[in-house]
């Protein structure tokens, strides 16, 4: 029956897989993110360039470059919902020229979130070409996603190292929201990329359309060389080379994404499948020592001589956790016991035993039933040496 | 030292490595706008031991430089030994061998705009005395080096096409594909279908592939039609055009450069039969076939963005093929030419990014298969130039086999199949290669032998219908095969920072354990996996890479597979691991002793766990044969978090009651972790694809199967602590064994049953003094009767007496005549104490032995012996050196294998090779005893699947592998107790007559190992599918009375197709046939008179497929067989 419980819970799991990801695709953006919900009032940058005014650049984003030809100013634009609201336009009229500009992202550490709704518009038989990227003041630390000439969006799954996942041909004039969870401890960026105009692309691999749920959704995973000691303090958004308009609805960073809280509970522990633990087993092939219900391991063999049974010194001076100096065949453990390999004495309190210690292959051993007698205990052989406590 | 070390790895391609700038020097700053992770690699690294000479250098390219290259007698290179000037690119082997035997410093430094560079930091290298000779002559007159056509096959090669084995079942299949083409005069056209998807791309390519088929052909037979065909072909494509059929994409940007690599074989091969038209059309076929790739992977002759600025974008690596499409033109065509003179110096200083002297890949063993490299290799030295396949990497490529991929082995680290050798028909194209490959002769023997273990006992190339380029290799050596008697059980491979280390390498069913920590970090098909490691026993994974590798980068690829708790490796915070996709998060493998009794691997990994820790070392002993430590040294950087351990497997979990342990059983293999530290550790489990927030992720179909669960122990939040666990593997059948724990103030022991004894240090004391006269300074010391090893120490004393002491942290393995040491990044100076002087000591790697002579640097070494002390200077790496009464493997012994059955004993000589632990070895290919038995005893034989008191199936690729003086085997046929089978054509007839039975609804007790797919048929009637060979299903009927029984069932074959099952009904066995059924829906009745005596009580059926034909049952009973 395991097999069946076993299915039927990945099959629930699933499903609700599938209703979070529905939730993603709602008009709220970023309203989860990994099954935790993103407390607005932790935005640390929030632009949707309401207090910018109409043909104005707003002061909160850095321009590193804007080419001949090529507008970047905020102006009175439908949203997705048809609110009229302030939009950040990108006009890249120019051929060859650049638009480019970067958001702050001041979180030294932990998760951080990042936020923005964008759209293209093409505007001529070309279109353009456009990147999210990574920044460290002005040095390029991976790309997130790139709008390509071919006709594809490409979600790079590696900075720098071209991997991108291509997802088939944007929309023009389709709203898109873009997510990067970014955590600067592993130095790595998850993206979710959610848009109803993707839905129907033919794509390749982390994009897919999901029937149960409607949704449309990519999660990439990347990295940046954090590790290298280089951070990322800014996003940039740059076009290229090519004609075409962007739309930016909003830009929003939400640092400490990684300390928000679950959604619900957090999910108890499945129960453990329990069993025994191994017992211990007599040795085979040996003489074994049973000192008091445990039998003792043997780094060296116990042999058998004259009716006695020795055992090496540390075996029998550990379990009596008694401390063992050996020195020139003579071990001398920490009640004072001293096993002579020379003489061949046990020496116990005084007492002495003659013909119970022994040297062999370098090892001091004893004669373990006097030996344990000496101790105070009773011990016997019944097939194996038994010690049991004393009286 | 190790973290200054690893900073330098880490930052030696960022920093510029500068000594002293002196005025007006340029530094090696990062060239601008270049992502860090993605350079070229700055090697030999430091203290490299090159076993190639010469050894490849490369270094970071600096646009529009030249460089100069130095090798020095002293680190402060005034002393110069070697000097190159003006070299063009940022990649050099030298023309001649260097001077072996000795070290050198070498640094390179770039002119730019008439200014030099600082040299980098000179780093010390030595060359070993063995080293393979590897040598690239000056390349600037290509041209004039290329033989004339065809100079891609030798006359000898043309000659052995000829003497190909055309009676072989897959030759036959091959040309029958061919010749359905042929014949009809049918050829491909490359404007099929869709083209701009990768699978689509591949559609442009059959033209040329198929006229390439047809040329081979043409010279295995001679017959006309296929150059007749090939000629036309060739024709048809002339005004063929990448570009009007797809973008140049990562999707589509391989197809071109195959199909202009199979054009330019044909064009190569036919030469002589073109006319100048088709000469001159075919030149510009392929001209146009290698323009993109020249443009977009070559950079169309400039390094912004080439391979020598990021050499780790696996299909610009497609130029080697394109290569040899360019220099089938190069005197043609100025694209060829430009395309060439670009490629040819990275590809014969580099050749494959991953990888560089020791045959291994930092993608990991499945995607190391060398399968794009060799053919290529083989087709330049052909043409005059430089012999690649003598290459390190090429010459050593059979050790990425039998050290990471070996027979029986599921590969699994990384992005991978999960697939064992034998299933991968391209491990057996490499081999068939290597075996035929003269660089190395020795490891040629190793691959013969390694293609007969993967390929059922045939040294026979398997044919497939993709890169059949070199389908001569399979006639053309003989298929008799040196086992590797004289290879160690474990080895580090260097270069990519893994280890492999087993039971017996040999041995199908070894016990084993692949580790890496790796200096490719979680690059491309690595995974963010450093530290990890994977576990299998007698065939069965136990602690396996839990990865289903369906796309790369796909939802399940990054949503799981890629998520470091995915493997058998340390998170923190809750599943927090370490980067995917980054070069940058490497890993350091720190040590490795190899030594009969102990071995370790250890590994340093903090640097791929980012800043927030700052130590994440792990150390693995491993106890010959089955029984792993892992200590694992953890801290944070400051926070508190919890850390966590995993162990991901296949098997089914239980967890000791003491909830410190838990038992992992896959079929008849199986592994108790044990947490013995710290004290307070909590476990928990998993079932589904998911970390520790329990959130899954959309299974593949490839994964849908799986019956991977995983449990991890979870530390308390702590800023730093070490887990120490272990990790004993047994046969399911045997008892799991004890191990004592004794936790002290300042260190753990660990007592095993074999009489090992470990301690470990906790504190990080610097000196620790045990209850039992151990004295050691390290992180640990283990011994037993004959052996010890320090780890990661200076000394060790034991009864007063001194074992080793090192002037830095070495670990080291003494006992049975051996010495292993490891001190990979430092120069060291050990006393081991010997009670007398060696007569002779041998350093032993690989399969190569030096007699080391007292006072003189031999391969690393040198010793001398005072005062009952043996003293040793070592060159950093890794040492394992015999003492004169170690014998080496290699030795024959006449033995004679008995195999018994049915009472009935043939006894077969066999020519045994003892191998270098003192054990007669010897293959024997068991396909004549092929069926299906109870296998009543064996001895000295390992064969996989076969456990006494079991049944046993030989087929006709079994292998038994002797391993002892007196090999026997006795078995009892299944077949010989066959009972009359009735059949009942309504089931619902028999039903009445059944005494006690069980419904596919109650069939919850389906044995280990079983296949059981549960389904629907037809409203709430339930039928138990079991289909596969060997595969067994186990039932317990609870029988009322005495008697003589018979087994009865409903049942259908699904298919149509009959099939044969073994029953064991209280320890009897039998087997019966099952006649067809047309479809599933037609169940029939079945009762077997087997007239079996049972107590009333418990009973057991057991039910064994020998077949791979379906059956389902809808129930299964027993009645009693007077009725």
């Amino acid at each position: 029956m395991k097999k069946i419980i076993s299915f039927v819970i990945t099959l629930a799991l699933s499903t609700s897989v599938a209703l979070q990801a529905g939730a993603m695709a709602t008009k709220e953006p970023c309203k989860e993110n990994r099954g935790k919900v993103i407390d607005k009032s932790k935005y640390t940058f929030y632009e949707d360039f309401s207090s910018t005014k109409a043909s104005q650049k707003p002061a909160t984003f850095t321009f590193v470059s804007e080419a001949a030809d090529t507008t970047i100013s905020v102006i009175k634009d439908k949203n997705e919902d048809g609110e009229i609201k302030n939009i950040l336009k990108v006009d890249d009229k120019n051929a060859s020229g650049n638009a480019i500009f970067d958001i702050p992202i001041n979180q030294k550490k932990g998760k951080v979130l990042i936020e923005t709704k964008f759209k293209y518009v093409k505007t001529t038989d070309d279109f353009m070409s456009f990147g999210f990227d990574m920044m460290n003041s002005n040095s390029t630390l991976g790309r997130v996603i790139q709008w390509s000439s071919g006709g594809t969006m490409n979600v790079y799954s590696n900075a720098g190292v071209n991997t991108p996942i291509t997802i088939g041909a944007p929309v023009s004039e389709a709203w898109y929201t873009l997510e990067i969870l970014l955590d600067k401890d592993s130095g790595t960026f998850d993206v979710q990329l959610s848009s109803e105009a993707l839905k129907n692309q033919s794509t390749t691999a982390a994009i897919k359309y999901d029937p149960a749920g409607g949704i449309t959704m990519l999660k990439g995973t990347s990295v940046y060389p954090e590790a290298a000691g280089m951070s990322v303090n800014s996003l940039r958004v740059q076009t290229t080379s090519k004609r075409g308009e962007l739309y930016f609805e909003y830009f929003r960073v939400i640092d400490g994404a990684g300390t928000l809280e679950y959604k619900g509970a957090k999910p108890e522990p499945l129960p453990l499948p329990m069993g025994k633990a191994p017992v211990l087993n007599a040795l085979k092939g040996i003489v074994n020592v049973n000192f008091k219900g445990e039998y003792l391991f043997f780094t060296y063999l116990p042999y058998e001589e004259n009716n006695n049974v020795f055992i090496p010194v540390k075996s029998i001076a550990s379990a009596y956790k008694l401390s063992v100096k050996t020195e020139n065949g003579v071990a001398t453990l920490g009640n004072g016991a001293v096993i002579d390999s020379n003489s061949g004495n046990l020496t116990v309190n005084g007492n002495v035993t003659e013909n119970a210690a022994a040297l062999r292959n370098g090892v001091v051993y004893v004669s373990v039933i006097p030996f344990a007698e000496a101790m105070g205990d009773k011990a016997y052989y019944d097939n194996e040496v038994v010690i049991t406590e004393g009286e | 030292m190790k973290k200054i070390i690893s900073l330098i790895l880490t930052l030696c391609m960022l920093i510029s490595c500068l000594p002293v700038m002196a005025a007006g020097e340029l530094s090696w700053d990062m060239p601008q706008g270049y992502y860090l992770q993605a350079i070229m690699k700055l090697q030999p690294v430091d203290n490299y031991h090159c076993y190639q000479n010469s050894p490849s250098f490369t270094w970071p390219i600096v646009y529009g430089s030249t460089y100069e290259l130095v090798l020095a007698n002293n680190k402060e290179l005034t002393d110069i030994a070697y000097e190159v000037k003006d070299i063009p690119v940022n990649v050099y082997t030298f023309p001649h061998t260097l001077e072996a035997g000795r070290d050198y410093y070498w640094a390179v430094r770039y002119k730019l705009n008439g200014r030099y560079s600082v040299y980098t930091e000179p780093r010390r290298i030595y060359i070993d005395e063995q080293a393979l000779e590897y040598t690239v002559p000056p390349i600037s007159d290509i041209g004039s080096m290329l033989k004339a056509h065809p100079r891609f096959y030798t006359e000898d090669d043309f000659k052995k096409m000829k003497q190909i084995d055309a009676t072989t079942e897959e030759y036959q299949i091959f040309k029958k594909m061919v010749d359905a083409k042929v014949n009809a005069n049918n050829h491909s056209v490359s404007s099929v279908g869709d083209l701009t998807t990768a699978a689509g791309a591949m559609q442009y390519i059959p033209p040329a592939s198929e006229t390439f088929m047809a040329t081979m052909f043409y010279k295995i037979t001679g017959e006309e039609k296929y150059k007749k065909y090939a000629i036309e072909g060739l024709d048809l494509m002339k005004d063929n055009d990448p570009t009007k059929f797809f973008d140049f994409t990562s999707l589509t940007d391989t197809a071109e450069s195959i199909f202009a690599y199979y054009v330019a074989l044909t064009f190569d091969i036919l030469y002589d039969d073109l006319t100048e038209t088709q000469k001159n059309n075919t030149i510009k076929l392929i001209e146009r076939n290698i323009k993109r790739p020249l443009e977009h992977f070559a950079m169309n002759g400039k390094f912004e963005r080439s391979l020598y600025a990021e050499p780790y974008g696996s299909h610009n690596w497609r130029l080697n093929q394109c290569t040899v499409a360019a220099l089938s033109i190069y005197n043609e065509s100025e694209v060829a030419k430009k395309l060439v003179d670009f490629h040819f110096p990275i590809m014969t200083s580099l050749l494959y990014p991953y990888g560089y002297e020791d045959g291994a890949s930092g993608q990991g063993p499945f995607y190391g298969v060398p399968i794009d490299h060799i053919n290529v290799a083989k087709f330049i030295h052909n043409a005059g130039l430089t012999n690649i396949t003598k290459k390190g990497y090429l010459a050593n490529a059979v050790l990425n086999f039998m050290y990471l991929w070996p027979s029986n082995w599921v590969s699994s680290i990384g992005d991978a199949y999960n697939t064992t050798p034998q299933q991968q028909y391209q491990v057996k194209q490499v081999l068939t290669f290597l075996a035929s490959n003269d660089a190395n002769p020795e490891y040629r023997e190793f691959a013969k032998w390694m293609l007969q273990r993967v390929n059922n006992g045939s040294s026979q190339y398997y044919y497939t219908s993709s890169n059949y380029e070199y389908i001569i290799n399979n006639a053309n050596y003989d298929t008799k095969a040196n086992a590797p008697v004289n290879m160690a059980n474990a080895k580090y491979f260097p270069d990519i920072d893994w280890v492999g280390m087993y039971s017996d390498i040999k041995d199908d069913n070894r016990v084993g354990m692949t580790f890496k920590s790796s200096w490719y970090g979680s690059h491309n098909h690595s995974h963010p996996d450093q530290n990890s490691f994977v576990i299998e026993a007698y065939g069965k994974e136990l602690a396996r890479d839990s990865n289903y590798y369906v796309a790369y980068h796909d939802a399940f690829d990054l949503g799981y597979n890629k998520k470091t708790y995915a493997h058998n490796a340390i998170t923190f915070d809750n599943g927090s691991g370490q980067p995917v996709n980054a070069l940058a998060a490497k890993g350091d493998v720190t040590d490795f002793i190899n030594q009969s009794d102990f071995k370790l691997a250890a590994g340093d990994a903090q640097v791929a766990y980012g800043t927030a820790i700052s130590k994440a070392d792990r150390k693995i002993i491993y106890i010959n044969p089955e029984t792993f430590i892992v200590i694992d040294d953890l801290a944070t950087a400051g926070d508190k978090y919890e850390f966590e351990y995993w162990i991901n497997t296949p098997g089914d979990i239980s967890f000791y009651e003491n909830l410190k342990g838990a038992s992992i059983v896959n079929e008849h293999a199986s592994m108790e972790v044990r947490a013995h530290y710290p004290e307070n550790i909590k476990p928990y489990y998993i079932d589904i694809f998911a970390g520790p927030d329990l959130t899954p992720v959309a299974v593949p179909k490839a994964a849908q199967n799986s019956t991977d669960k995983r449990l991890y122990f979870q530390t308390e939040k702590v800023e730093e602590t070490k887990i120490i666990t272990t990790l004993d593997v047994h046969e399911t059948n045997k008892e799991a064994r004890y191990i004592k724990e004794e936790l002290f103030e300042d260190y753990l022991k660990l007592s095993f049953e074999d009489g090992s004894i470990l301690y470990v240090n906790l504190n990080d004391k610097e000196t620790v003094i045990t209850n039992d006269d151990i004295e050691f300074s390290g992180l640990a010391f283990i011994y037993n009767s004959e052996s010890y090893m320090l780890v990661d120490g200076t000394y060790a004393k034991m009864d007063s007496k001194t074992l080793v002491t090192s002037d830095v942290d070495i670990s080291i393995a003494v006992g049975k005549d051996e010495i292993s040491m490891s001190s990979i990044q430092t120069e060291a100076n050990i006393s081991v104490y010997a009670e007398n002087k060696p007569e002779k000591l041998t350093k032993h790697i690989d399969e190569r032995l030096y007699d080391l002579a007292e006072n003189k640097t031999t391969s690393g070494a040198t010793w001398n012996y005072s005062d009952n002390y043996l003293n040793f200077n070592l060159f950093p790496g890794v040492y394992t050196i015999y003492k004169e009464n170690k014998k080496m493997g290699g030795e024959e012994r006449d033995l004679v294998l008995k195999v018994t059955i049915d009472g009935n004993t043939k006894e077969i000589p066999c020519k045994a090779v003892y191998d270098i632990n003192g054990i007669p070895t010897y293959d024997f290919w068991a396909g004549e005893f092929k069926g299906v038995y109870m296998l009543n005893s064996i001895k000295d034989i390992s064969a996989v699947g076969a456990k006494e008191n079991s049944i046993y199936a030989i087929e006709k690729g079994t292998l038994f592998y002797i391993n002892g003086e007196n090999p026997e085997i006795n078995l009892t046929s299944a077949g010989n107790v066959a009972p009359e089978v009735v059949i009942i054509d309504e089931p619902k007839d028999l039903e009445p007559s059944v005494d006690v039975k069980l419904r596919a609804t109650d069939f919850s007790a389906g044995g280990k190992g079983t296949t059981v797919v549960w389904w629907e048929r037809i409203q709430n009637n339930t039928l138990q599918y079991f289909d596969s060979a060997l595969n067994e299903i186990e039932y317990t009927f609870e029988v009322a009375e005495d008697g003589n029984y018979d087994i009865a069932m409903s049942l259908s074959t699904v298919d149509g197709v009959t099939s044969d099952k073994i029953y064991i009904l209280n320890g009897e066995m039998g087997i019966f046939h099952v006649p067809a059924t047309p479809v599933y829906s037609d169940l029939q009745g079945l009762r077997v008179k087997c007239n079996i005596p049972l107590k009333a009580g418990t009973n057991t059926l057991r039910f064994i497929n020998t077949d791979n034909n379906r059956c389902i049952f809808d129930w299964i009973g027993l009645m009693k067989s007077e009725k």
